[in-house]
């Protein structure tokens, strides 16, 4: 009688002991996932602010403006304005853009 | 337990032995139970006792870093953010050949300096020492490369400004550790904070909006850029400023600074005449003297004032640039921006007016952005006759370009206060106080736009066609060492637009301009700042969505509409 609850007392700690060693193991393979997966959101997060400025960089109206004016654009002036009925029909002939005359 | 009833003796010495069997177990228990113990106490000595301890070491070694919020002009374009870097830290512990490690360190990042280097990492007892903090990803691979043992990375945030030179000096400094130092990232610091990181991490708080218009800031400094070019200037400052709600749309003053590059910001040229330089505006100044006298009634449009006589005041004589020989009435002291007119009118209205008048108009006090405390203004030590009268031309007291912007808004805008602000509003024009009459503001629209539309006008060259500009001239000599060089002058150009119902208002200052064949060999301001101003208008005005003259809806400008809008709100 006491040996059997001896021998069950000691199958329950081992199998306890193991459980316990597998559950740590998981959850320490749990956490390196979730670090590597965090480093891996912040580092996208820092690529994406790294592309964002970079974006803003070659935006900048300073490279925007010089580039507009090597292609032959320049600053809208008045007179390039036009009412929508100040237009001719489409097909009119008249149709050019600019104030009737 | 069983007894043997055939064998009494043999009971003695069974229970002796017993006894001892007992006595061990009890002993062996008792030493159990003492190691136990003992390990229990040193675990709850440990977790309990000594915890502040064990967290002051693991805490110690890690630097602080910030991580700000993202600032973005008024259309949302990015003007500030945070990217992350690589900084190189070393755990002097860990070094093995002290000398090996600054040889190589120095000679692969050579702005380190070896004694610095030596005195950092020589100390064994530290964890810690920062060596170079931002390196660029290039820098960082080569140190890596040079597998040094007790040399460490960390991702830190770096604050970077991609439009450059463009923003130019109100967006301020951060300092190594990420926080607002200056300017705008000192109030983005004091107003919305920082979060305290371990690592390069965005932010999650909400982008700052500015109320910058990145597009007008370039219009902006590239006319400045051209004024200067043009006129053989030392240097010029402009800005847009929203009449109603003082946003400034653009703010630039030349040099310009790059705010990726702090330690350019410390030279004395390159300091921002915006906000930090005080100057004498010149004739811009009688738009305060002719407001004076039509909001005090002591003068109307009409009246005539005989300005054939210079004004003395003992040694000093106050003459007109080009005296007209004839009376002038007010219209005409303005548009021909007589000084003597001026002088009059100030003299006739007495300085308790004229000190309530500027006061009432802010112009007298100390004034704040959110990139911090403006210069205060420089003010005569006595205000008697000869400073009423300087002053009423602007001589004799000097102010920031942005004090003296906010100043000629509610001259405008109908006559409401205008306090000037670099965040862009999401709730439009804030109900303010009126500081002048509607009329008075109306009269004051009508002699800006007949400055620039009159055959005679001096801000005449300012027009951009279909766009209404209405302006004055200032041109004010630069006080030198023994009195005022007679070559040296500051021309400033304050316009407003469209003129029917203003939104916008510009100023333009050029330093120091010279005389060449395009200002027929001039250093006026109707000369050079006002033409900077109509090219500047012209190319803001469509950015602004503000429509020319033949396409605008063919309205008065209402008062009581703008009243009404104000009280809706």
């Amino acid at each position: 009688m006491l040996r059997l609850l001896t021998i069950v007392a000691v199958a329950l700690t081992f199998a306890s002991a193991f459980m316990l060693y597998r559950v740590k193991y998981d959850t320490r393979l749990l956490e390196a996932q979730f670090h590597a997966r965090e480093r891996a959101y912040e580092k996208k997060q820092d690529d994406a602010a790294v592309l964002k400025a970079e974006k803003a960089y070659l935006s900048r109206p300073e490279r925007i403006e010089a580039l507009a004016r090597k292609l032959g654009l320049e600053p809208i002036r008045e007179q390039q304005y036009v009412r929508l009925d100040e237009l001719g029909e489409p097909g009119d002939g008249d149709a050019r853009p600019g104030p009737r005359r | 337990m069983r007894r043997a009833p055939g064998r009494p003796e043999a009971r003695q010495p069974r229970q002796a032995s017993q006894f001892g069997l007992h006595c061990r177990a009890l002993i062996v228990a008792i030493a159990v139970a003492a190691m136990f113990s003992g390990i229990a106490l040193q675990l709850v000595r440990l977790s309990l006792v000594n915890r502040g301890d064990i967290r002051m070491a693991t805490a110690e070694p890690i630097g602080r870093m910030f991580s700000r919020p993202e600032i973005v002009d008024r259309n949302g374009n990015l003007v500030a953010t945070d990217v992350g870097v690589s900084s190189l830290y070393a755990d002097p512990a860990l070094i093995i050949d002290l000398d090996e490690v600054i040889e190589k360190l120095v000679r692969t990042l050579p702005d380190l300096d070896a004694a610095d280097l030596r005195k950092a990492l020589g100390d064994r007892g530290r964890r810690f020492a920062w060596i170079k903090r931002g390196l660029s990803p290039l820098q960082a691979q080569r140190v890596h490369d040079l597998g040094l043992p007790g040399l460490a990375f960390r991702r830190e945030p770096k604050r970077v400004y991609p439009a450059g030179p463009l923003i130019g000096h109100l967006i301020g400094h951060v300092n190594v550790d990420n926080k607002g130092v200056s300017g705008i990232e000192r109030f983005v610091d004091e107003r919305f904070g920082t979060e305290a990181v371990q690592a390069a991490q965005q932010s999650r708080a909400a982008p700052v909006k500015l109320s910058m218009d990145m597009g007008v800031q370039q219009a902006l400094t590239t006319e400045l850029k051209d004024a200067v070019a043009r006129y053989g200037a030392s240097g010029a400052a402009g800005l847009v400023m929203d009449v109603r709600t003082g946003e400034l749309l653009g703010a630039a003053s030349l040099p310009e600074i790059d705010p990726n590059k702090p330690f350019e910001a410390l030279t004395e040229e390159r300091l921002d005449r915006l906000s930090t330089g005080v100057y004498e505006l010149g004739s811009m100044f009688k738009v305060f003297t002719v407001a004076m006298a039509l909001e005090e009634g002591t003068a109307t449009l009409d009246k005539i004032y005989d300005v054939r006589e210079p004004l003395k005041f003992g040694s000093y004589t106050i003459n007109d640039l080009h005296p007209l020989g004839r009376p002038l009435s007010v219209r005409d002291i303005f548009i021909h921006s007589s000084n003597v007119g001026a002088g009059l009118m100030a003299l006739e209205a007495g300085n308790a007016r004229q000190i309530g008048f500027l006061s009432r108009l802010g112009l007298l006090s100390q004034i704040r952005l959110e990139s911090g405390a403006v210069a205060a203004p420089l003010l005569p030590k006595r205000w008697g006759e000869v400073e009423m009268v300087t002053i009423s031309y602007g001589h004799g007291m000097a102010v920031t370009p942005i004090q003296f912007a906010a100043a000629v808004a509610p001259l405008v805008n109908g006559g409401f206060q205008v306090k000037p602000t670099l965040l862009a509003s999401n709730t439009g024009p804030a109900p303010a106080e009126r500081l002048v009459r509607a009329e008075t503001s109306a009269r004051i629209r009508e002699l800006l736009r007949l400055n620039v539309t009159s055959l005679h006008g001096t801000g005449r060259r300012a027009e951009a066609a279909g766009y209404r500009v209405g302006g004055k001239t200032g041109t004010a000599e630069i006080p030198g060492r023994g009195g005022y060089q007679a070559k040296s002058v500051i021309s400033s150009f304050v316009a407003a637009f469209p003129m029917d119902a203003p939104q916008y208002l510009t100023l333009v200052s050029i330093y120091e301009p010279r005389a060449s064949e395009e200002t027929k060999g001039q250093i006026t301001a109707g000369l050079n700042a006002a033409p900077a101003t109509g090219r500047l208008i012209e190319r803001i005005a469509p950015l602004l969505s503000v429509l020319p003259e033949r396409l605008a809806d063919k309205t008065e400008y209402k008062e009581a509409a703008v009243d009404g809008a104000r009280a809706a709100r």
